[in-house]
């Protein structure tokens, strides 16, 4: 089939990104983003109007797909669920995985994974390793980095994100992993190109921003593959492929989740209080912050089988997107769900939509960032917007957080 | 001169080009047409030589796949909108112009053609119609001068500068561009680096009257509209002279086979006109003339006549906004109304009738009564005829295809490489 045949159509998502050209993959890509926009227009599709992603604030969205009902066919290909009840059933694991029956990436995904992500037999080798208990063990390395990265920011203005969070997130994970030290930034250079990836699954992207996450990725896997040679053959390719989660998912995702943690502080100048007269409330605010505005706002899974979900039959191969960030803003719930607080005490629904490998390091790091910030870093406000990306209706995060001392 | 001239297969479109081509051919340049291969009938009617390139487009099929998907609504340009555009109305313009348009009209196929064509026969000019931006990598590929030649208002020219406006206002992490995305892309399988200049050329040449030109800010040559119509037969009644004040209804080229439906009922408008004092030539298809109970005594319904042969006989003309209808009131100063709501259509109407030379009427806000009064006030007031004809002296005052001939010698001596 010619190309013309196929400009709304999508190549087959099977085939690796190397194995496509530039107006292959460009064509897929406008096709899909077109797609996505076109549906959403009039916002005549609240799903597709969050995969544009072209507003900074979603929630108003989210509160329109709840209105939907527990589960809701949009247009963009995908049910869509901001149930709760729903999301533990599409998220335990059981009849939902990650890829098709055929083990295969369904539409509407948009394009395939980047690499090999790690499997339940690898979490014997990551339980002490990335295991909570093990992320722990480290508080004093993390909060040594953070301070660091604090102390050399510049005065009296610098951007949270990109002068302390990212670089020193980056730092700690490439020190846990065992990264030698001469190759930290190019390290942290391959993380932050990586911060998309999620994003990029749902939500088409530029041609160049998917081509320069595929260049990120092999970049990283490579860096990993000579860091991994050091381990017992037996291990080494699990490791990578962990290692490899916690840098190109995990780094971004933990600098994410302190930088919303922060700015949700920062806007209330009582809770950014608490926290600087009790700095052990860190672990309360990293916990608040999963569900007031979670570093992963969507998760999507396909259908192993066929299957019952609210009410509906549901046939194998589906794909079902959960809408993390709308399950911590139930009003049902959480009363007053949009107001970040401290001292609220709940667990965040779906964990805030990390991956389980991810979410025991991600947390530690922002916890301990945090309370770095409160404890020890300068009493700090907030300068100016905050710059949010376009397109990531998954990571949604800061993308630049412009703080002042004065 | 070697001049290679392309459009997308429409035909409307290409008759534009018609007499630019035939005025280089006999100024002793080589002159050929490329485009899809479903419009080589009709450039061999026009007597060129046509280079099919590459498969079909399948514009057509698109717009039906689009029209079961939903509601589907082709963007309005920037200047018939109440509100300036922001950078959102710029992106939903580009996102939506560039998949469900550009990338279609010019696939894949034919830019292979035409640029593997372009790299063997070598020409010195490529003149490409303004939607065709397979032309503009062509000429870059090969190293030949690039012109486009208009054949309505120049809406992408406009909406090209209203978008880089709105893109350099954004910040960095947020801004997009995707015609040059896929323009970039495309060209770099010919080792062609993006820039402006494939989409706006290295001039422009506009047929329509300085008075109705959009101010887009490109090296522009004015050319005077000249009218061709196909393939045509002069039927003998119109050598009789009209006994009534003669009006003109025609729905176009395009009305009937581009956009697949007509913007109006044709029955409506003629029965709206049929207690009127005049004759009505109305040019419709079988399918248009459905619904039409009874052919009204002042009326003539015809299948087709070559405007150039009709427009001259009429004192106003009523029609969908094509560039056909519109050139050929022009040309021949004749007072025009223009029901139209698609892409340029609108604003060109709008443009006509705040020149005091018709009269512009949304499709959805029309009545038989609107209508009538048009046609009785374009006949009574002498202001529309008088100002239709101080457009027809704009158009008289630029130069023919053939006295542009020299002028875009000189050019293409600039411009090639």
């Amino acid at each position: 089939m010619n190309s013309q045949d196929t400009t709304l159509q999508l190549p087959p998502l099977e085939r690796a990104l190397a194995d496509l050209t530039d107006t292959e993959l460009g064509l897929h890509l406008m096709s899909t983003r077109a797609m996505q926009w076109f549906l959403g227009s009039n916002g005549s599709d609240a799903y597709a109007m969050v995969l544009r992603g072209q507003t900074d604030d979603p929630y108003p969205l989210y509160e329109r797909l709840r209105a939907l009902g527990p589960l809701h066919a949009s247009a963009a290909g995908s049910q869509v669920t901001c149930d709760p009840v729903v999301a533990a059933r599409v998220l335990d694991g059981a009849d939902f995985g990650p890829v098709g029956p055929a083990g295969k990436p369904v539409p509407p995904q948009v394009v395939p994974y980047f690499g090999r992500v790690p499997g339940r037999a690898d979490k014997e080798l990551w339980l002490p390793r990335f295991g909570a208990e093990a992320c722990a063990a480290h508080d004093d390395l993390m909060a040594g980095v953070y301070r660091a990265a604090l102390d050399r920011a510049p005065r009296p203005g610098f951007d949270l994100m990109n002068d302390v969070l990212r670089p020193a997130t980056a730092e700690i994970t490439a020190k846990l992993i065992g990264v030698p030290e001469g190759e930290y930034d190019r390290f942290a250079e391959l993380c932050l190109r990586l911060a998309r990836i999620p994003d990029s699954l749902l939500a088409a992207q530029r041609l160049d921003v998917v081509r320069d996450l595929d260049a990120a990725f092999a970049g990283l896997d490579a860096l990993l593959g000579e860091v991994a040679g050091g381990a017992a053959p037996a291990e080494r390719e699990a490791l990578r492929a962990i290692w490899l989660l916690l840098s190109a998912e995990g780094v971004d995702a933990a600098a994410r989740l302190a930088g919303n943690a922060a700015l949700a502080l920062l806007d209330d100048h009582d809770q950014w209080r608490a926290l600087r007269e009790r700095p052990e409330l860190a672990a309360a605010a990293v916990e608040e912050s999963l569900r007031h505005d979670p570093p992963v706002q969507l998760q999507a899974r396909v259908a192993r089988q066929d299957v019952e979900l609210a009410g509906q039959s549901i046939p194998a191969g589906t794909h079902v997107v959960v809408v993390v960030a709308a399950l911590g803003r139930d009003p049902q719930t959480y009363p007053e769900p949009a107001r970040f607080d401290l001292t609220r005490g709940v667990v965040a629904p779906a964990g805030g939509g990390l991956n389980e490998f991810v979410a025991p390091l991600a947390k530690r790091q922002a916890e301990v960032a945090l309370r770095v910030l409160a404890e020890s870093g300068p009493d700090i406000r907030r300068d100016g917007p905050v710059l949010r990306g376009r397109r990531t209706p998954v990571t949604r995060g800061p993308l630049t957080l412009a703080v002042t001392t004065l | 001169m070697r001049v290679l001239m392309t459009t997308l297969a429409q035909a409307s479109h290409y008759y534009s080009q018609v007499p630019l081509a035939w005025a280089l051919r006999a100024a002793g340049h080589e002159v050929r047409v490329a485009s899809q291969p479903m419009l080589t009938d009709d450039i061999l009617t026009s007597g060129l030589p046509a280079v099919p390139v590459g498969t079909d487009h399948v514009l057509q099929q698109m717009r039906q796949d689009l029209a079961m998907a939903g509601n589907v609504s082709f963007p309005k340009m920037y200047e018939e909108r109440d509100e300036p555009p922001t950078w959102a109305d710029a992106l939903d313009f580009e996102i939506l112009t560039t998949a469900l348009m550009l990338m279609a009209a010019n696939n894949d196929t034919m830019v292979d053609g035409l640029v593997s064509y372009a790299r063997s026969w070598r020409p010195d000019l490529v003149i490409s119609e303004p939607y065709t931006y397979a032309g503009g990598i062509a000429a870059a590929a090969c190293g030949a001068a690039h012109t486009r030649l208009l054949w309505g208002l120049d809406a992408p020219g406009s909406a090209r500068k209203v978008f880089n406006e709105l893109r350099d206002q954004q910040p960095e992490q947020h801004r997009e561009d995707p015609v040059a995305e896929w323009l970039t892309w495309t060209a770099a399988r010919y080792d062609v680096p993006f820039g402006d200049h494939l989409i706006t050329g290295h001039w422009t040449i506009d047929p329509l009257p300085e008075s109705l030109r959009l101010p887009v800010g490109v090296p522009t040559l004015g050319m005077r509209y000249i009218p061709y119509n196909g393939r045509s037969v002069i039927p003998d009644w119109l050598l009789e002279p009209p006994r009534k004040p003669r009006v003109c209804l025609t729905l176009g080229l395009s009305g009937r086979d581009f956009m697949g439906a007509d913007p109006f009922s044709p029955a409506e408008l003629v029965e709206a006109m049929a207690d009127l004092d005049i004759e009505l030539v109305a040019t419709l298809s079988g399918a248009q003339r459905e619904g039409l109970e009874k052919v009204p005594d002042n009326t003539r319904i015809v299948d087709f006549v070559p405007l150039q042969a009709l427009l001259p006989t009429c004192r106003a003309t009523v029609h969908h906004g094509g560039f056909g209808s519109v050139g050929g009131a022009l040309i021949n100063g004749v007072p025009q109304i223009t029901i139209a709501d698609m892409w340029d259509t609108p604003v060109k109407g709008r443009m006509i009738e705040n020149q005091g030379a018709g009269l512009f009427f949304r499709p959805e806000r029309m009545s038989a009564q609107i209508v009538r009064e048009g046609v009785q006030r374009l006949l009574d007031e002498p202001s529309f005829a008088d100002n239709a004809a101080r457009l027809r002296g704009e158009l008289l005052a630029e130069p023919t295809p053939a006295a542009l001939v020299a002028e875009l010698e000189r050019l293409t001596d600039e411009h090639r490489s």
